[in-house]
């Protein structure tokens, strides 16, 4: 595995986070805060939101080795807004850490403790991709909520980041 | 239920052989190919390759919010957790 591809990797995962919350920063708080039903991992799009910041942050402590322990959710932003500065921050932190790593940081194991509490060793690099293929789950939760509400988001697909974003 | 064609065994088999027969110089080669459209693009194969796991999880994150509507949640697709378990 190579850094460039994670480097990549993370470009896209921010393209797609931005793609989907411009959308839902326009549908006004009450939209974003309505119960969508329990068929969702989180029953609204603020939460599912919560939930990816929640997840990014934690990980990116545990890469660190500065994990607190505690995954931060929904009730830890008033709002949609609130989140999405904060969120803003988070990413320039991912960023920054993402385009510090060299080739050999991807097979450097992370030990960390899991919300369950149990104790795991993974390597850095397949972590990484771990975290933007989580996110890719919960933003397709998201487009579907985002079609209930307001019609179907533009695709967030990574072959259609490359042809109109980085065109190569 | 699958009743016609070669199925998805037979596919993810010449996937997974596909997949093993690569060299780190192969992920840099340019595939030239149409889109369903039929407009023409080239990409390097590496961006393909991750595009193609990309589009899997989008859909099975519906798929498990179609299974969970009818029967309840499904176990976990999660990558940390396959990365977690044993190899072999």
């Amino acid at each position: 595995m190579s850094v460039d591809l994670i480097r990549e990797l993370y470009a896209y995962h921010r393209w797609a986070n931005g793609r989907l919350f411009t959308i839902a920063g326009d549908l006004g708080d009450a939209v974003v805060t309505r119960d969508m039903g329990k068929h969702w991992s989180f029953p609204t799009i603020k939460g599912m939101f919560a939930h990816l910041y929640g997840a990014d942050s934690i990980w990116l402590s545990r890469w660190k080795g500065s994990s607190t322990g505690r995954m931060q959710g929904d009730a830890d932003f008033p709002t949609l807004p609130d989140l999405r500065s904060k969120w803003d921050l988070l990413e320039k932190e991912q960023q920054a850490f993402v385009e510090g790593l060299s080739d050999r940081d991807l097979t450097r194991p992370v030990t960390y403790t899991n919300n369950q509490g149990v104790e795991s060793q993974v390597m850095l690099g397949p972590l990484l991709q771990h975290v933007v293929n989580h996110a890719t789950h919960h933003r397709s939760e998201l487009a579907t909520m985002i079609t209930m509400a307001s019609g179907s988001p533009p695709d967030t697909g990574i072959a259609t980041y490359r042809t109109t974003v980085v065109k190569g | 239920m699958l009743i016609s064609g070669r199925g998805w065994n037979a596919l993810e088999a010449e996937q997974r052989a596909f997949v093993s027969s690569l060299g780190t110089a192969d992920l840099k080669r340019t595939l030239d190919y149409k889109a369903t459209d039929g407009k023409p693009f080239a990409q390097p194969l590496w961006q393909l390759l991750q595009h193609v796991v990309n589009h899997a999880t989008h859909h099975r994150s519906e798929v498990a919010a179609m299974v969970t509507m009818t029967k309840g949640s499904p176990p976990s697709t999660d990558m940390v957790l396959f990365y977690r378990q044993p190899k072999g």
